[in-house]
């Protein structure tokens, strides 16, 4: 059974300049030992998503208009602070963008661990002091006892991260939501952090929750995807289907879009023409019509559900499993014979 | 050469190298590396100095004051300090209208001054810091209240109304230091609210609501130590200018009772005289100059001391 479950969230953002739906009827599961990764643009209500999941959100001004956040069968929409706190950091624990500025600055990182250690367990000073030193062990820091005395700008980029990890896996959380755990690292780093949360996932059993645009991470590390638009979820599967085959013309290009080593070298990036829409003012119907290269006249007054397009693949779009199925392969088929095409030319010169 | 370039990669790999030593800084105990810092700044070394020997005169007022500070000798008044032709011996400063001794008046005047000084200023430190993290943690209503609340009195000439205030309470020096103190509250709150104002946003607070943190628990674990250093800033300053607001007080004849020496009412006094007999308002004004001045700079030490960021 599914440790997290989301359905049909609805979180609105009341502005001065109008209601921004940032999260628009979003379900997901999350089960334990497993990755669900969040992908979309900048600006698809990937990062409210995962801040409305454990209620983050300042309110005002969010508001959350419908749907559960079942945490092992409770509605996290209907707590008090005092049981949202409870379920924060010991049942679902969270990890920020960027690890620069998610410690603060002028404590040392032993005392802030030590903190998120005592929170829910009551332990003497030396033993929460242990754990922490522990915590930073498990994470792969050096010299933990000294490091814990630091401040956090002693720290390079990819050793805060792997503090903020250690802080949020101090009690031990059932589901931890990582909202871009590497966008401000450099490549290797990147690579260490993931190396790690999917240590840590299997050592703890924990379920992961990997909010993220890198769609190379999404394909090696995720098991279920959740594709987001606007603030609507436009696509849900597991990775291997989605990747083999997407089934929303937004998925298509998205993953059309992603650099790729076997294109030719100088070979310009494909990105999806226009940009996301304004979430104050959103056009009719389908949210990307307007940027579609399947758009039909319908597709300005339907708003598509998210339907089953093939078993366990579900995808917002009227168009049919078959039509989406063609335009996924032409579009593959075109982009294989541009390579192909761009091979031979470069072997030509040479 | 840092950890990360020592630690690669996966958790297994390091294990092999916790046993390499650190070379990051080591963190020194707080007062080591507070006379460390001390040591490279002359001008604060100055400063801290005359800091603490005003407050052991203070301290110490009746055993270094060379005469009684009511004493009077009206045979003897307005004698020059003792380096001026026609000085009394004795009376190193010289000697008031009344024939007091300026040294020992302003010697005892210092008591008054740390007492209001630092009394006022924690009065209003506390007042205000309360009210500026709530108003800028919460917003809303409260934050609109207190913060035109605050408009209204920084609007309002603080000297007239703790002119009226004293004058309807009638002088006492407790008064004095409830009357500063309820005066200087604002300058508090507005820079600890907009300061909070841009933490409470801050990413390390979310995620200590994401650990599990309520209100309480982040204003003092998370927004308290982040406002320390620009309330040492104001506190300083405070207390300089509080003491300088006593000294106005008495000036106009409305501070602590008259009975009681004070650094304001000696430069008032000897206004009348100063054509005549500059040292009794030169010397209480040179006190007032040097104590604030101090306090101002060793302030500046402090804050720049508080940052863990600064370089040192």
């Amino acid at each position: 059974m599914a440790i997290l479950e989301v359905k049909n969230l609805k979180a609105e953002f009341r502005l001065d300049t109008g209601v921004v739906r940032a999260v628009n009827d979003v379900s997901f599961q999350v089960e334990q030992g497993k990755t669900l990764a969040v992908v979309g643009e900048s600006g698809s209500g990937k990062t409210a998503t995962a801040l409305s999941t454990l209620r983050l959100n300042p309110e005002p001004p969010c508001v959350y208009t419908g749907g559960e956040i079942l945490f092992d069968g409770r509605d996290l929409l209907t707590m008090n602070d005092r049981e949202l706190q409870g379920i924060r950091g010991r049942g679902i624990a969270m990890i920020f963008q960027d690890p620069m500025t998610s410690l603060n600055p002028v404590r040392t990182v032993g005392s802030q661990i030590v903190e998120a250690v005592a929170r829910h367990e009551k332990l003497s000073r030396t033993d929460a002091k242990a754990r922490a030193v522990q915590a930073l062990r498990e994470v792969g820091i050096a010299n933990p006892e000294e490091r814990a005395r630091q401040y956090p700008h002693q720290f390079s980029g990819g050793m805060r991260q792997r503090v903020m990890i250690a802080m949020a896996l101090a009690c031990r959380p059932k589901v931890l939501i990582a909202d871009e755990p590497t966008t401000a690292l450099d490549v290797t780093v990147q690579a260490q952090i993931m190396e790690l949360l999917d240590d840590l996932k299997h050592r703890f059993d924990m379920g992961i929750v990997l909010i993220t645009h890198d769609l190379a991470l999404v394909a090696e590390k995720a098991d279920d995807v959740l594709v987001m638009y606007a603030g609507r979820p436009v696509e849900k599967a597991t990775a291997q289907a989605l990747f083999d085959e997407p089934k929303m013309p937004y998925t298509m290009l998205l993953l059309q879009s992603a650099p790729r080593a076997d294109r030719p070298k100088g070979a310009a990036l494909d990105p999806i023409p226009g940009s996301p829409p304004n979430l104050l003012a959103l056009p009719p119907g389908c949210p990307f019509q307007p940027r579609c290269f399947l758009a039909k006249p319908e597709c300005s007054s339907i708003v598509p559900p998210l339907e089953f397009k093939a078993p366990e693949h579900e995808a917002a779009c009227i168009l049919s499993p078959a039509e989406l199925s063609a335009a996924a392969h032409s579009l593959t088929d075109r982009e294989d014979a541009l390579t192909a095409a761009a091979a031979s030319t470069e072997r030509q010169i040479s | 050469m840092t950890i990360d370039s020592v630690v690669a990669g996966t958790p297994d790999e390091t294990e092999t190298t916790i046993a390499l030593p650190s070379t990051a800084p080591r963190q020194q105990s707080g007062w080591r590396s507070f006379l460390k810092a001390l040591r490279k700044n002359v001008v604060a070394q100055i400063a801290l100095g005359i800091l603490v020997l005003v407050v052991l005169v203070g301290i110490f007022a009746p055993l270094i004051s060379p005469f009684d500070p009511a004493a009077q000798d009206l045979i003897h008044r307005l004698k020059p300090p003792i380096w001026v032709p026609g000085a009394l011996p004795g009376h190193i400063l010289g000697t008031d209208d009344l024939g007091r001794d300026v040294l020992s008046r302003i010697i005892y005047g210092t008591r008054v001054s740390l007492l209001v000084g630092v009394a006022a200023t924690v009065l209003s430190g506390v007042i205000g810091t309360v009210i500026g993290v709530v108003c800028g943690f919460y917003r809303g209503k409260i934050d609109a209240l207190f913060m035109r609340l605050a408009d209204i009195q920084l609007a309002f000439p603080t000297i007239l109304l703790a002119l009226v205030v004293v004058v309807v309470l009638a002088p006492s020096l407790w008064v004095v230091i409830v009357v500063l103190g309820l005066n200087g509250w604002m300058s508090y709150a507005r820079v600890i609210r907009s300061e909070v104002l841009s933490l409470r946003s801050r990413d390390f607070v979310t995620a200590a609501r994401a650990i599990g943190d309520n209100d309480v628990q982040i204003m003092f674990r998370h927004i308290r130590p982040n406002i320390l250093a620009p309330l040492a800033t104001i506190g300083t300053l405070q207390v300089a200018a509080m003491i300088v607001a006593e000294a106005s007080l008495s000036y106009l004849g409305l501070g602590v009772p008259p009975t009681i020496p004070t650094w304001g009412g000696m430069l008032a006094e000897g206004q009348l005289y100063i054509a005549t007999a500059w040292w009794i308002a030169v010397f209480s004004g040179l006190a007032i100059v040097l104590t604030t001045l101090s306090i101002n700079v060793t302030g500046d030490m402090l804050r720049d001391f508080a940052d863990p960021k600064a370089y040192r």
